[in-house]
């Protein structure tokens, strides 16, 4: 049977933000439920699910004793787990018949009125062992309560799970239900062969592997880092992603020629004759200078004055 | 104390230093008055040249702003007369003064309209006064022409 | 239909003497050329103010003719 509301999810209500009107909506919500449909009870929020199977303490296949309802005294085995409020599916617990209507019908129903299973939680049943006696009977045994110790790998549940041991006996070990046998179709890989790695790529250029299988060789959007994303760009990167430059018109080119014409014209030193004339008049006029301001400012102004920090004028 | 040529050389600016390095002046080299083509020999820094291929005008080596400052320093250092001639005919100091034109609103005023027509209208004034009284004498006819003369006639000239 | 012409035109007379003085007068379109002596306050004395511009004088009255047809021949 479901929960009294959809876990909150992309389209479903999340009451728990609600807080303490989350009733109010509850109700409501119950209210537009198919009567076989609605539960007595609230879910609980996710932190206080049972999350793993040592939160659940019992799982699928455990055998347990009613301790409480119609069927008490009887011993059943769990068939599932109801998660939004840590409840237990029964074999042969307390059933309710509920009215389905015609659409949601199973293929070999016949009537309106089906049995339903109520869900329990863990305090009205008792789990259940069979333990050897000294003299080889086995016989049953219901656990009051269950305390865990120890640790192995479970390898049909391919995991480590603690021993269930029986408290104040801890001797007598409840081990944990076998699951069913997961049944491989055609397409699974068999668990050996799963790691095997059976294709190598002859080429960087071109790829054997079909175009509609590209998506199996990787998942585009998977999330961790690309191998071939680095962030260094290597000489051979860089020469193969700078774009060639354009070539140069022909008037580009007279115009640098003619730059390089010019330059190389120019006088990079000036000739003795020049430099004699020009310091010759040069030093006339110094030597005709009386004023001393004048005098002061030329020296400051000098050519071979080393100034801190001057910008030259040209 | 007296310096060698290459030691006065060194005491100018640097600005002129390059200057002249680049361009000698006169007794070594000649630089045109006018724009000319830019690949010139003669070709002023300081001018407007233009391109010989283009025929482009183009802006010259020495912005007038530099040239300025150019002269400026040059006349300061007592080498302004080794410039090449400046953009525009531009002169400094006395010499602007010198070849400045007078105002001619200053030593030769236009004077007012009625000023300079004055003469001419008192002279036409004048003139057709002159004639004024053979005028009246053809309009009014001959007896007023003998009224007249009999009036100058009978006039008396004396106190 | 043409603006009817009117009776009367304004004649501006102007100094001989050349001052530029003027006067005016409302005549009837028919009389010939007016001439005024009449005082030139800029030479201060009177002077002859001639017609300063040449106007139609209007139909004149044909002169009666009493030559009852002599010479008409010559007429051509």
């Amino acid at each position: 049977m479901s929960s009294k509301v959809a876990k909150a999810g992309r389209y479903a209500a999340n009451f728990e933000r609600l807080g303490y009107r989350a009733s109010a909506f509850q109700n409501m919500f119950q209210k537009g439920q198919l009567p076989f449909l609605r539960d007595g009870r609230e879910p609980l929020p996710e932190a206080k699910q049972n999350q793993t199977m040592e939160d659940w303490k019992f799982v699928v296949g455990d055998r347990v004793l009613l301790t409480s309802g119609p069927n008490k005294g009887t011993v059943t085995s769990i068939l599932s787990l109801q998660k939004s409020n840590n409840s237990y599916f029964l074999e042969h617990g307390q059933t309710k018949k509920a009215s389905i209507p015609f659409l949601l019908w199973e293929r070999q129903q016949e009537s309106y009125l089906v049995d339903y299973p109520v869900p329990v939680t863990a305090d009205s049943f008792k789990l259940v062992t069979t333990i050897k006696e000294e003299d080889g009977t086995e016989r049953d045994v219901a656990a009051d309560d269950i305390v865990y110790r120890g640790k192995y790998y479970d390898s049909d549940y391919n995991k480590m799970l603690p021993y269930r041991c029986i408290k104040n006996h801890e001797h007598i070990i409840i081990p944990w239900p076998r699951p069913d046998p997961i049944t491989d179709d055609g397409l699974c890989t068999p668990q050996e062969t799963v790691l095997e790695r059976t294709f190598f790529p002859d080429s960087l250029v071109s790829c054997d592997v079909s175009k509609e299988a590209y998506l199996s060789l990787r998942d585009p959007l998977a999330k961790r880092p690309y191998k071939w994303d680095r962030k260094v760009i290597t000489k051979s990167d860089l020469k193969r992603l700078t774009p060639p430059k354009m070539p140069f018109s022909e008037t580009k080119k007279a115009f640098f020629k003619e730059r390089a014409d010019i330059r190389a014209k120019q006088i990079k030193e000036i000739s003795p004759e020049v430099e004699e004339f020009i310091g010759k008049k040069v030093a006339d006029y110094f030597s005709k200078i009386q004023d001393p301001d004048m005098r002061y400012y030329l020296s400051k102004m000098a050519g071979d004055q080393k100034k801190k920090g001057k910008k030259s004028d040209n | 104390m007296s310096l060698t040529p290459q030691q006065a050389f060194k005491k100018l600016p640097q600005t002129l230093q390059n200057f002249f390095t680049r361009y000698p002046p006169a007794p070594f080299k000649k630089y045109a008055t006018e724009p000319t083509l830019t690949s010139a020999e003669d070709a002023n820094p300081f001018l407007y040249n233009r391109h010989p291929v283009t025929q482009k005008v183009q802006d010259p080596i020495y912005s007038m702003r530099r040239q300025s400052d150019l002269f400026k320093l040059a006349y300061k250092f007592g080498v302004a007369d080794l410039l090449p001639a400046l953009n525009n005919d531009k002169k400094f100091f006395q010499e602007k003064y010198d070849t400045k034109p007078t105002l001619r609103g200053v030593t030769s005023p236009k004077g007012h309209k009625w000023e300079r027509t004055f003469t001419k209208r008192k002279t036409r004034i004048a003139d057709a006064l002159d004639k004024v009284d053979d005028i009246l004498i053809e309009a009014r006819g001959t007896k007023y022409k003998k009224r007249l003369e009999r009036r100058e006639k009978e006039k008396r000239t004396w106190y | 239909m043409a603006k009817a012409k009117s009776k009367n035109v304004i004649v501006k007379l102007i100094s001989t003497a050349k001052t530029g003085i003027t006067r005016t007068l409302l005549l009837p379109r028919q009389v010939g050329i007016v001439n005024q002596i009449k005082y030139d306050p800029i030479v201060k004395r009177h002077v002859l103010f001639v017609e300063a511009k040449k106007r139609k004088m209007g139909t004149q009255k044909k002169p009666l003719d009493f030559h009852r047809g002599a010479f008409d021949w010559k007429k051509k």
